[in-house]
């Protein structure tokens, strides 16, 4: 028989709960930002952020301390002045003086202003036109028979040649030398943007995009190239030292920037002379342009392995 | 296989044909042609002679093919013709005649700022000079090349006789060279005078001097031999006698005529030390072989211990190494090798005869490119090591050892070969640098110093010469690949 009058009430142990549809829709992963990642892997490298600093403050010191110390490469007045003369490094001169009293610390950064603005508008110039033509050449097969041969025909000579002869023949100058070094080295970067493009074009998700009626130019924009950032930065990184290389060895042929501008490759040429009897006049210079490739690369190696997505899990 | 090499081989020329065509139209038309005389000494000596300075400017443009050039007394003769004479005096009549022939062949008429006389010059279009370029590249000798009006009857013949001063040799009368083919010790054994490549004529340094043999003769000082000559006097000299060329009987010495015993007297000197593509191949070679034996074992070493400590500290190395300058990875070295083992920091220091001067700019050329080879190569052992038939080798119970000398390194001989036409390439640009660091003749400091000296037939012979080196280099490099790696076909591989 059933007991109706000692009725539980057991209303009050469960309270009704109204139904949030926002919530339902919500999806629970963890948040993902692909630049927040990039910037945690990059600065949990001790190394990573010691080479940046190293590179923060040699950028700032070429491109600040010319402004104050006027250093002017034609500059002759300290010529008589015995004194001035092959002062080793110390107090007053830190990185001593040269055959003119000219001070080696003002030479380097006003050198250094020259090679890195020579390497990093050739790099950016070079990466962007490579880029552009590269994701045109990838995905196009009319062009791809063109550009392969021209490919073929260039690549083929080594790349110093190419610039020595052609800074030869457009003369002397900093837009001249730029001219010279990108004119036919973005090939290389567009050739190696061509062949990625063509393995991420064939892929199934990009496959499916078309089904859809994406046109190509949205699908490289905006499937293709994303994908492509850790290989553009390696890119960068590799260019970059490489083009201040070139631009130091030029220097010190005397092919080619004209004689005022000051530039790291025409210090060491000029105090070459000098590796054994004043040996810092030499040396220093070598010393900072092997600290600036050096850090660079590093710093853009790192940042490269930091902005692939497969080393952020 | 026959078919893709044939036209891979005409594609390879077409690519040397159209940068040597590229650079020959860029620098003829871009570098100004006054720049020729920047450095010359002879110009501000003749200032104060415009005559004699138009005289030796117009030669030299003529000489770089720039400009057709006929000083006074040529252009009489031209302008002469059979029933009318012309001289030199300024005559209306005279002038009318030379007016007329220049007009009909294209020349312009100018007088020389002093003596008024007349002379005529014609700029070479950039097509024709080319076309001369091209056309004179191979020279083929045959007994019809000499032409010698004052020597009718030479004879023209080929044929196999036992010389006395030669040996064995391929002897040709009415040919340009004396010994079509000779064989002597020296390498490779058997020599050829039939083909040869004319590159041009040198200008301002090596001036007058054919291209090809300020690059290809030896160089240093003359080394004499006791020779006995055709007539039996037994004779030191320094002459090349394999070099043995037609001299025409106006230029003639009795001495060395009867010396030699015919017509072919003139010769080139037997000098001590190799010449600049001798330098720059040997120490080329050695330095390709030096890049192989140290980045190999290490790049096997590292991939092998992977993540541990030689791995580390090599991988530490070679970033270093490969983002360093080559001017200061060059110097660097150079200092070390001359500070503790005493070697010589330039190369004329002790000369081409002594090894000691070739043992730093070689071995530096080479450590030059070890590192990008290590690193590209421990990344392919690495590849290697995770690949499914090293897993299934280990499954099977093989040891380490076992698997990488059976299985990895046959496997790795295929990059090892693909590698060598980029070392090749590298070779060419770190020999630029090393070579003009240490100041040694080779083809490689020719090139920025034939560039500073503006010697434009120079600068378009280096970049003919350093192309077809690496095109060829890179089609032997995949011949090479498909003779190693039976599975790799050329003919599907290549678009």
């Amino acid at each position: 028989m059933a007991d109706t009058t000692n009725k539980l009430n057991h209303d009050d142990d469960f309270t009704l709960v109204e139904v949030d549809n926002r919530i339902t829709e919500k999806i629970d992963t963890p948040k993902y930002s692909y630049w927040g990642s990039v910037a945690k892997q990059f600065f949990s490298n001790k190394v990573t952020i010691a080479m940046l600093i190293l590179v923060i403050i040699i950028l700032l010191m070429s491109f600040i301390q010319p402004l104050f110390s006027g250093y002017n490469l034609m500059d002759v007045s300290k010529v008589n002045d015995f004194a001035a003369r092959y002062n080793w490094p110390n107090a007053t001169y830190w990185f001593g003086t040269d055959a003119d009293g000219k001070s080696l610390f003002d030479a380097i950064w006003a050198g250094a202003r020259t090679s890195i603005s020579i390497g990093v508008i050739a790099t950016l110039i070079t990466t962007f036109i490579g880029v552009v033509v590269g994701a045109v050449w990838g995905s196009s097969k009319k062009i791809d028979r063109f550009m392969l041969e021209l490919y073929n025909i260039i690549s083929n000579v080594p790349l110093l040649l190419i610039i020595i002869v052609l800074s030869y023949t457009f003369g002397n100058g900093f837009w001249n030398l730029i001219f010279a070094m990108t004119v036919t080295s973005w090939l290389s970067t567009a050739y190696f943007i061509r062949v990625q493009v063509m393995i991420m074009r064939d892929r199934e998700y990009n496959v499916a995009s078309r089904t859809l009626g994406t046109p190509m130019n949205r699908l490289i924009i905006r499937n293709i190239l994303p994908y492509l950032t850790s290989v553009i930065v390696t890119q960068i990184s590799q260019l970059l030292p490489s083009f201040i290389g070139y631009e130091v060895f030029l220097s010190f042929l005397g092919v080619g920037l004209s004689p005022d501008v000051p530039s790291l490759g025409r210090l060491i040429s000029q105090y070459s002379p000098y590796m054994t009897s004043y040996s810092y006049l030499f040396w220093l210079p070598v010393l900072v342009l092997a600290m600036i490739t050096v850090s660079l690369y590093i710093v853009g190696q790192n940042l490269a392995d930091a902005s692939d997505p497969r080393t952020h899990m | 296989m026959k078919k893709y090499l044939f036209f891979r081989i005409i594609r390879s020329i077409v690519s040397i044909f159209l940068v040597t065509t590229l650079t020959y139209i860029i620098i003829y038309s871009l570098v100004p042609r006054r720049d020729v005389f920047k450095n010359d000494a002879m110009v501000s000596k003749l200032k104060s002679d415009p005559d004699k300075l138009t005289d030796y400017m117009d030669n030299a443009y003529s000489k770089m093919n720039y400009i057709e050039y006929l000083d006074t007394k040529s252009l009489i003769a031209k302008a002469s013709t059979k029933d009318k004479e012309v001289t030199s005096a300024h005559t209306a009549e005279n002038k009318k005649a030379i007016d007329a022939w220049a007009k009909k062949n294209g020349f312009k008429v100018h007088r020389y700022e002093e003596s008024k006389d007349y002379y005529a010059t014609r700029d070479l279009p950039l097509l024709e000079r080319l076309g001369r370029f091209y056309g004179n590249l191979i020279e083929i000798d045959h007994p019809w090349a000499v032409k010698d009006p004052k020597n009718p009857n030479l004879k023209r013949y080929l044929r196999f006789e036992n010389d006395k001063l030669a040996g064995f040799a391929l002897v040709g009368s009415g040919t340009k060279y004396r010994y079509q083919i000779y064989f002597n010790s020296s390498f490779p054994f058997i020599h050829q005078n039939i083909i040869h490549i004319n590159l041009g004529t040198s200008y301002p340094t090596y001036a007058g001097l054919p291209v090809s043999s300020v690059l290809g003769q030896r160089q240093g000082q003359a080394v004499s031999k006791e020779y006995t000559f055709s007539n039996g006097q037994k004779l030191n000299s320094s002459d090349n006698i394999y070099s043995r060329q037609y001299q025409p009987v106006a230029k003639q010495d009795d001495m060395a005529r009867e010396r030699y015993g015919d017509y072919y007297t003139k010769t080139s000197q037997n000098y001590a030390d190799p010449s600049m593509i001798g330098t720059s191949f040997k120490s080329g070679m050695i330095a390709l072989l030096i890049t192989y034996i140290i980045s190999i074992p290490m790049a096997i070493l590292m991939a092998r211990f992977k993540g541990r400590l030689f791995d580390k500290i090599g991988t530490g190395i070679v970033t270093v190494l490969i983002s360093v300058p080559s001017l200061a990875f060059i110097y660097a070295f150079r200092y070390v090798g001359s500070a503790a083992f005493g070697f010589p920091d330039s190369f004329p220091t002790l000369g081409a005869e002594n090894i000691n001067s070739w043992v730093l700019p070689t071995f530096i050329l080479g450590f030059l490119s070890v590192s990008s080879m290590v690193i590209w190569f421990r990344r392919y052992m690495i590849d290697q090591q995770s690949s499914d038939y090293v897993k299934f080798a280990k499954a099977k119970g093989l040891d380490d050892g076992e698997i990488y000398r059976k299985h990895i390194l046959k496997n790795a001989s295929i990059p090892i070969v693909q590698g060598i036409p980029g070392q090749i390439i590298g070779l060419i640009t770190g020999a630029t640098m090393t070579e003009t660091i240490f100041a040694m003749p080779g083809m490689g400091k020719m090139l920025p110093d034939s560039i500073i000296a503006h010697n434009n037939p120079l600068v378009i012979s280096l970049v003919f010469i350093f192309t077809t080196i690496a095109v060829f280099s890179v089609l032997l490099g995949d011949i090479l690949m498909t003779l190693v790696d039976p599975r790799i076909k050329l003919e599907t591989g290549d678009d």
